[in-house]
């Protein structure tokens, strides 16, 4: 699942992993995304959270999935646009996989995230 | 136990009355419904077969269906009253049980009730205590932790065969437990086994420590019979051993016997006595001496006590010896008294005496020898002793008596008082052994010996002794032999010495006055010569008179004043000076008015007619019994001293003039501020009319306050001076002001202290000061209103350029803003050319894929673009920071080259990496150095024309790592290349490229090489090409 508050970001994600076969379901905040996982958290794999979101960013979902108990479920990867993660990042960077800088190349993106879901189905 | 029987017993009861109930009632039960039922069966059939009125004929007809529905009612009744019966002894089966288990549950014992499975039915209180909750446990397993049922096979016995069994088990914490196994039939009637179990660990401990003590003492029985059988052995053996020893007794006795016989023959007397009632010492057996000693025959001394032997006035005396001796006292054997012969002469023995074991007794074993002629011997030589020592006593000499071979008998108690040796020491010492005389003088006496023992005398010599305590006596020693009388044969030497040391000493007295005598003649003699040149060299004139006054004494310094010699003077009357001088001693020369005259001054005149001024000093001269002999006179020329006085006054007179026309004020005052001395300019500062004025007020009244008043003074005698001190002063008036400096000098004449001082009016000086002040101050205030003004400024300066350096950063954050807002539209759009450039949303026409390259290209170059404008940003607000990591430059270049070859061959360029010799390691950050690479190269390429030729040129110098990017192409021109690396400077390039730019790519490598510690340089020259150079230090 892809959250971003960024409709186009959206789009393009959606776009390009049904190009490349892989299901894929958009969030656009937070909140949103935490009504999916509720849902359908087992379909889930991979999460590719925004840092920069208004009301509920990108660390307040790490921490409320952690407190859910569901981070061992996912893997976690953070789409920043800065380089720096932030302070809240201390305590919380345990619980994600990766970092991937936005914006990303499409093709990139695309390889690290087949790389991603490969390690979960191993895992499996 | 009680408990546990009553439980055996009374379930078995209950349960047997139940069963039986339970089953009679169920026979009832089967019997009145196969009655009811045959009844009703009859009635149905006959309603079936006859009908209802034959069912009424059949009724009365058939006397058998009411009483068989009789005998059902009956039974009926039956069944329901055993069934209530059954309930009621349920309840009572149930109270009794619920009973019984209370009654369990307050055992002291642990209670359990097991089943043949050994599972645990029931528990009561202790045995959850001792095993802890097992109920439905298996038991061995729950209590004793085992899975084997090793104890429970006994439960096997207890439940089938129905023994009962009483077991001792200690747990592992050291808990004894006695266990008794019952079988007993529960409820149901089934055998369990029912365990009381019982804490006994402390009566257990009790019976084995009882046990433990009854081994102990078992033990000791039995060692000791062993012990006493080895005894009576031994006593066995002992016996034979002591029959052969009384054998071998008998054999020494009677060997005894005859040598105690023999000593008869050595005229030595014994006695063994033996006390046969504890004081009596019977003889026991006497030999044939001590008979005749006695006179006794043996028959009557064996009757007889040996005290019955002793005079009866020392009786008691040697029977308190005898008793102490017999209780084991450590007495001398040996000891002489005096005897009773039968005829009741005394006489005396000696005794020796020795304790002994007789017959198993102790018994006294005595030897006597008759003293009587040793006595009468000794008796002699005491006397002879006592004659010889009372002539040694009465000599007043020291004398020693030795016997022929020099060995010293005895020293008289003068030798011994005056040399302080013992007799107890030195007796039987070798004369010359002892310390009385020098080693050397031994040497010298040794010979004397042989003389003395000759028959010559040694004539007196002096020698000295040696006292014990070291003193030297001086001494006249002799030496003679002891002749006997009537034979001439020498019996032993004598020597005697006198002690001379009084002699000596008054000998050596009159030898010291003698040469006393001597010495103060000399020194008499000398001493004169000393005074005389004492006197002489006295720089007063020195004479002396005798009571005519004539002169007796002239010394030179009298030469030197008057000009008279001495010759000239002496026995002259001294009137010749001046009359009135000498006429001064003529009181002096009285006894009775007698006075010395210091310091008095007159004239006299010279031998050369001059008048000097004298001082003088007179006094009498008195012999050693006092009587005036004359009188003597020093003097001293005080004629210059005087000329000296005058002239000191001249120059007094001339400061005090000085001191009066200064312009400073001068005093003198006591300590206590009493002016002593004054000038006139003090006058004129403090305000003085006249100089009483003055002179009657206290130098202490000018101070204003007490308090410096105070503080000049303690400054004072701290330092013994003030120097210009400055303070206000008051006038005479009171209150008049003036400011003054004031020194002060503490003066100290040796009688008394004074206080010097110059005051000086410094009114005028301070009021310019003030003056001066006042300006100096107006003018600070100035210069602070000044630089107040300037702080001002400089605040609003301050405040413009933190307005400013925020501005600048509105600017930098705005760059990073935009840039991002830039890239994200630019990565949606660079994801749509790539799903249109796949075909996956539709087929594309050869112009519509040519569009979206050039779209594609174009995206590449603005995300460049951006990234440029982002670094600039990041630049400026230092958040670039390097990510350093060890690499080799080389594979950068190789890695750049890789990826724009791709583009330099598109514009028909070539790119070329020439690496020269070893590049090493450096810390460096590969993203950035890369970019510089990057940016360098893709200039090169996109500024110049086709065939350019750029080079990548790497290699080191002692100190860099040097990177040349270099080409053949069209070059820069020279007002370009001063500025090429500044921001946004762009080279105006209409002929010389074809590209365009934004003038911050340079500048951003300028940069970034500056930020890994390196440089940028660039050479050109327009038409022949252009060299970058990024040096990079090696360390």
């Amino acid at each position: 699942m892809a959250v971003d508050d960024d409709p186009r970001i959206r789009e393009v994600l959606e776009m390009l992993f049904a190009m490349e076969g892989i299901d894929i379901a958009v969030a656009s905040g937070g909140e949103e995304a935490i009504k999916i996982l509720e849902r359908e958290g087992d379909n889930i794999d991979l999460l590719l959270l925004d840092i920069m979101m208004p009301r509920m960013d990108g660390w307040d979902v790490v921490k409320a999935l952690k407190d859910r108990g569901w981070t061992n479920k996912l893997l976690i990867t953070m789409l920043t646009a800065k380089g720096d993660p932030g302070d809240k990042a201390m305590e919380l960077e345990e619980y994600v996989f990766d970092y991937i800088t936005k914006p990303f190349d499409p093709d990139e993106l695309v390889r690290r995230v087949k790389d991603f879901l490969e390690i979960m189905d191993a895992a499996k | 136990m009680c408990s546990s029987k009553k439980g055996e017993r009374s379930p078995k009861n209950v349960n047997i009355d139940a069963l039986v109930y339970s089953k009679i009632s169920l026979i009832s039960g089967l019997v009145m419904g196969l009655g009811i039922f045959l009844v009703t069966f009859y009635l149905i059939l006959e309603v079936g077969v006859h009908g209802v009125s034959g069912l009424k004929s059949t009724l009365i007809t058939n006397p058998i269906i009411p009483f068989s529905l009789i005998t059902a009612i009956l039974l009926f009744f039956a069944v329901g009253y055993l069934l209530k019966l059954q309930v009621v002894h349920r309840a009572a089966i149930q109270r009794t049980a619920d009973y019984y288990e209370k009654a369990l549950e307050s055992a002291n014992q642990g209670v359990t009730i097991i089943d043949k499975d050994h599972r645990v039915k029931f528990q009561n209180s202790v045995a959850t205590h001792l095993f802890g909750d097992v109920l439905e446990e298996v038991c061995h397993a729950a209590y004793f932790g085992s899975d084997k049922p090793c104890e429970g096979c006994l439960l096997n016995d207890v439940i089938d065969k129905y023994k009962r069994l009483t077991l001792l088990k200690e747990l592992q914490d050291g808990t004894i437990l006695e266990i008794i196994l019952a079988p007993f039939l529960d409820r149901t009637g089934r055998v369990v086994a029912v365990e009381t179990i019982e804490d006994v660990t402390s009566q257990e401990v009790t019976d084995r420590t009882v046990k433990r003590f009854h081994d102990y003492l078992d033990e000791i029985l039995r060692k000791r019979t062993a012990e006493l059988a080895i005894t009576n052995e031994q006593l066995q053996k002992d016996i034979t051993e002591r029959k052969q020893k009384e054998k071998a007794l008998k054999e020494a006795q009677e060997l005894y016997r005859t040598i105690i016989e023999a000593g008869s023959m050595a005229k030595e007397g014994f006695a063994l006595v033996q006390d046969i009632d504890g004081i009596e010492a019977k003889h026991v057996f006497v030999n044939e001496y001590y008979c005749e000693l006695t006179g006794y025959t043996r028959e009557e001394l064996n009757q007889m006590s040996a005290f019955d032997l002793i005079p009866e006035d020392i009786r008691e005396e040697v029977h308190d010896r005898y008793i102490r001796k017999l209780r084991g006292e450590d007495l001398p054997t040996y000891n002489e008294f005096e005897w009773m012969k039968k005829n009741g002469k005394r006489f005396t023995v000696s005794l020796s005496s020795a304790v002994a074991t007789y017959q198993g007794k102790p018994a006294f074993l005595y030897y006597f020898r008759d003293m009587t002629e040793e006595k009468e011997m000794q008796d002699m030589i005491k006397r002879e002793r006592a004659f010889f020592e009372s002539v040694l006593r009465s000599m007043n000499d020291m004398v020693a008596i030795m016997d022929t071979s020099g060995r010293i008998i005895e020293i008289n108690e003068i030798a011994e008082e005056k040399l302080g040796f013992r007799n107890e020491e030195i007796a039987g010492l070798k004369f010359n052994e002892v310390d009385w005389f020098e080693e050397q003088l031994k040497e010298e006496i040794e010979p004397y010996f042989g003389e003395v023992s000759a028959g010559e005398i040694i004539e007196a010599r002096e020698i000295a002794l040696i006292t014990a305590d070291g003193r030297s006596i001086p001494s006249l020693f002799s030496m003679a032999p002891i002749l006997d009388e009537s034979s001439g044969e020498v019996l032993g030497l004598i020597a005697q010495a006198i002690d001379i040391s009084k002699l000596k000493e008054f000998s050596n007295e009159l030898l010291l006055q003698k040469e006393e005598l001597l010495v103060t003649t000399e020194e008499l003699e000398s001493s004169k010569a000393y005074l005389e040149t004492l006197i002489d060299t006295i720089p007063s004139a020195l004479f002396t008179v005798d009571r005519k006054q004539n002169i007796t004494l002239w010394n030179r310094a009298a030469e030197e004043i008057t000009g008279y010699e001495k010759e000239e003077v002496l026995e002259k009357n001294c009137h010749f000076l001046e009359e009135e001088c000498c006429a001064e001693v003529y009181p002096l020369l009285d006894d009775a008015v007698s006075k010395p005259i210091i310091g008095k001054e007159c004239t006299i005149k010279t031998r050369d007619g001059r008048r000097i001024t004298i001082s003088k000093n007179l006094s009498e001269l008195r012999d050693i019994s006092g009587e005036i002999i004359g009188g003597i006179e020093s003097f001293v020329d005080i004629t210059k001293r005087k000329e000296a006085a005058r002239i000191i006054e001249a120059s007094e007179a001339k400061f005090r003039t000085l001191v009066e026309n200064l312009h400073a004020g001068v005093f003198r005052c006591t300590i206590n501020g009493n002016y002593i001395e004054a000038n006139p300019a003090l006058l004129e500062i403090l305000g003085a009319n006249t100089k009483e004025e003055l002179m009657n007020s206290n130098a202490q009244d000018v101070f204003l306050t007490e308090e410096m008043n105070r503080d000049v003074f303690t400054m004072l005698r701290r330092d013994g001076m003030v120097r210009g001190f400055e303070l206000p002063l008051k006038k005479l008036d009171g209150h008049s002001v003036i400011w003054a400096s004031l020194s002060l000098k503490l003066v100290d004449d040796g009688k008394d202290k004074y206080i010097d001082g110059i005051v000086e009016d410094i009114t005028a000086k301070k009021e310019l000061q003030n003056k001066l002040k006042y300006h100096a101050e107006k003018l600070q205030h100035e210069v602070a209103m000044a630089t107040a003004e300037l702080k001002a400024d400089k605040l609003k300066l301050a405040k413009a350029y933190a307005d400013l350096k925020e501005l600048d950063e509105l600017k930098t954050q705005f760059f990073s803003n935009v840039s991002h807002e830039l890239k994200t539209p630019l990565t949606v759009i660079k994801a749509h050319l790539k799903f249109l450039k796949s075909g996956k949303l539709g087929d594309l026409t050869a112009r519509m894929k040519h569009s979206i390259d050039v779209a594609s290209m174009e995206v590449v170059d603005l995300e460049d673009l951006i990234g440029m404008i982002l670094d600039l940003a990041r630049l400026d607000s230092g958040k670039l920071k390097l990510d350093l990591v060890e690499t080799v430059i080389t594979d950068l270049a190789e890695d750049v080259v890789e990826r724009m070859r791709k583009n330099a061959e598109e514009r028909g360029q070539k790119l070329i990496l020439d690496v020269n010799g070893e590049i090493p390691e450096r810390a460096i950050d590969p993203k950035r150095m890369k970019q510089v690479l990057m940016n360098l190269v893709s200039n090169s390429i996109k500024y110049n024309p086709e065939s350019t030729t750029t080079t990548i040129k790497i290699y080191t110098d002692s100190k860099n790592i040097i990177i040349d990017v270099i080409d053949d192409g069209v070059g820069i021109e020279k007002k370009d290349l001063e500025k090429i690396f500044d921001r946004f400077y762009q080279v105006d390039g209409s002929s010389t490229r074809s590209g365009s730019g934004t003038g911050i790519g340079l500048s951003i490598v300028k940069e970034l090489v500056e930020l890994h510690g390196g440089n940028i340089t660039v050479e050109s020259e327009v038409g022949a090409g252009s060299t970058f150079r990024v040096s990079l230090p090696m360390d």
